[in-house]
Order: C-alpha cells, then structure tokens, then sequence
C-alpha cells in the first residue's frame, strides 16, 4: 500500500512539475510599445502596423500543442463601439522546423480563442514572430485612450 | 480491497496526467485617437471681373464658387472671416477703403449671403464623419457688390475658413 501511495504521490508531482517547469512553456515577449496614435487623417484612414512586434516563444516537449490568441480586455472611452474590433494579429514568421497549421492570414482579434499556429512535440525552443496591426479607425470611432491586452494561450492534449 | 485502492490511486493518477494542458502568456497595448478635423476646397473660382455697368448695377453672384469637403471624427463647424477689413488695392488708381463687406458668402441653395468681416461667422456645423457622410461636403456660393463707390482697378481680399470643434 505504501508503495502505491508514494508511486501515486510521484505521479501527481510529475504531472504538476511537467505543467510547470522548462519541458512546456509559453512566452510572449514586447519587443517594442504596442501603442497606436490616430492624430492626423492619415492614420485615421490607413491600417498601421506595428513589424516585429511579439515574439511567441513555445517550447513543448512532452507532447503537440497548439496556440490561441484573443482579446482578454479592450476597453475604451464612454460611447465606444468594440465591436468589430480593430486589432489584428499578423503573422511574419518562425524559425520553427516542427510548426504546422501556422495561420498566415491577418487575424482580426476577438474576446474568443483563436488558432494561431500547431507546433509537434519537440525538445527545442521555437519562436514565432507577429506582426500587430490597427485597422483603419476612420472618422466614427468616438476619441480617446483604448487599452487591449491580447492572451495566449498553448494547450496540450 | 488494498488492490482496489491501488487502482483506484493509480487511475486518478493517470487522468491527472491525461488532463489537457494550458499554458498563458499576454501583451497589453494602447490606442490614443485625438481629434482630427480636415478641410479640403475644389472646384474653387478664380478672379471675378466687373465689365459691365450691369455688373456693377447688380453686382456678380458665382453659384458654386467652391467645394468644401470636412472629414472630421467630431462634430464641427466652419466660420468665415475676411483676413482684413477692406481689400488690399492692387493696380494704380484702386481705392484703398473698399470694405471686405462688399464680398459675401452663401451656402449652395440658402437664398441669404453672409457679408465678410473680420469677425468669424459660421457658415455651416456638422457630425463627425469622412467627406462622404451626408452634409460633409458641400458648396458655396460667391456674391460681389461694390456698386460705384470704388475705383476701378485690381483687388485681393484673403479669406480664412477656419473649422473648428463644436
């Protein structure tokens, strides 16, 4: 009996230290300010796009994985209309040899998951690099300050 | 019953281990929009010329002396101002106290022309939106009437439309 409890105990830990240590892990590194200003007709009335923006990182050993992003908050002034929101993610590229199911169209962002990209299981630690662009805002989105924060999520069957 | 129990410890271990996997990382931004208010004019007419003493009996009206298009992400108004008082003499012999006055602006299809001052008057208010929202861009109309006070000769008057936040 006390070799099962301690063999359940072991696997548990396993199963917890695996969730958590370097084996499988996500990391979502700013390489520069994702602020976008609209001052001037211009940025009103073109996309803006941010180049180089995020990189993903995923290391994902013991098994595939794939990878979500949404809009976990987008707040605005009084009188905004959130949707359709404006933010888009857009995938630039990856120095990954085991990606798959790579999205490679402009994502338009949303409060819901989205698939970005797969990844096979592999030993190695892989980057992914995003684009972020402002679709144009024109003349009817009321002014003032915005804020979004975009959540990644890796999952593993 | 020890055997039961192991299995029972042994099969939570295995969907403690079987369970889906997540793992989160997030990036914040901001979006600063300001006001932006634009004013476009076409189509805008040249010089005007009295050649006639009926010109000068009448006075000269150009319907559609100007298009004006405002794009604008709030609502806004346009005002007109003459930059000086009287018009500026430009030819030897033309007076120097012909009045701004004598120049008067109309929206296209109102009947009651705004005679310039240097005072801002407006000339039409608005919503927010590009040049295309109903209302947004529209035209003017031109009337000069010095009548026979003044000297012949050649004159400029600037003009100034300001727009503007309501």
């Amino acid at each position: 009996m006390r070799l099962f409890l301690i063999t359940y105990l072991l696997l548990l830990f396993v199963s917890e230290a695996q969730a958590q240590n370097g084996n499988n892990y996500l990391e979502v590194i700013t390489n520069t300010g994702l602020n976008f200003n609209c001052n001037s007709p211009e940025t009103l009335e073109n996309d803006q796009t941010i180049n180089g923006a995020i990189t993903i990182r995923v290391r994902s050993r013991n098994n595939n994985c794939s990878v979500y992003a949404k809009l976990s908050s987008y707040t605005g002034p009084s009188g905004y209309m959130a949707f359709p929101y404006p933010i888009q993610l857009v995938y630039s590229s990856t120095n990954s040899s085991r990606a798959y199911g790579i999205v490679n169209a402009p994502l338009s962002l949303t409060t819901s998951d989205q698939l970005i990209f797969r990844q096979y299981s592999s030993n190695s630690v892989f980057n992914y690099y995003y684009n972020l662009r402002l679709k144009a805002l024109g003349y009817t989105y009321p002014i003032g300050q915005y804020s979004f924060t975009i959540l990644y999520t890796m999952t593993q069957p | 019953m020890r055997l039961l129990l192991s299995a029972i410890l042994l099969m939570l271990s295995c969907a403690a281990m079987a369970q889906p996997k997540s793992f989160n990382g997030s990036s914040s931004g901001t979006i600063g929009v300001y006001s932006v208010l634009s004013i476009n004019f076409t189509n805008l007419t040249g010089v005007i010329s009295f050649n006639t003493p009926n010109d000068y009996f009448n006075g000269i009206t150009v319907n559609n002396s100007a298009t004006i298009a405002v794009k604008s992400n709030v609502n806004w108004q346009v005002s007109v101002a003459s930059q000086s008082s009287t018009f500026t003499p430009m030819s030897m012999g033309a007076s120097a106290d012909m009045p701004s006055s004598i120049l008067a602006i109309r929206r296209n299809g109102y009947t009651s022309f705004t005679p310039l001052s240097v005072n801002g008057q407006t000339l039409k208010t608005g919503n927010r939106g590009p040049a295309t929202t109903n209302g947004n861009t529209f035209d003017i109309d031109t009337r000069l009437d010095p009548g026979f006070s003044y000297s012949g000769g050649n004159y400029i008057l600037g003009v100034v439309f300001t727009l503007t936040q309501q």
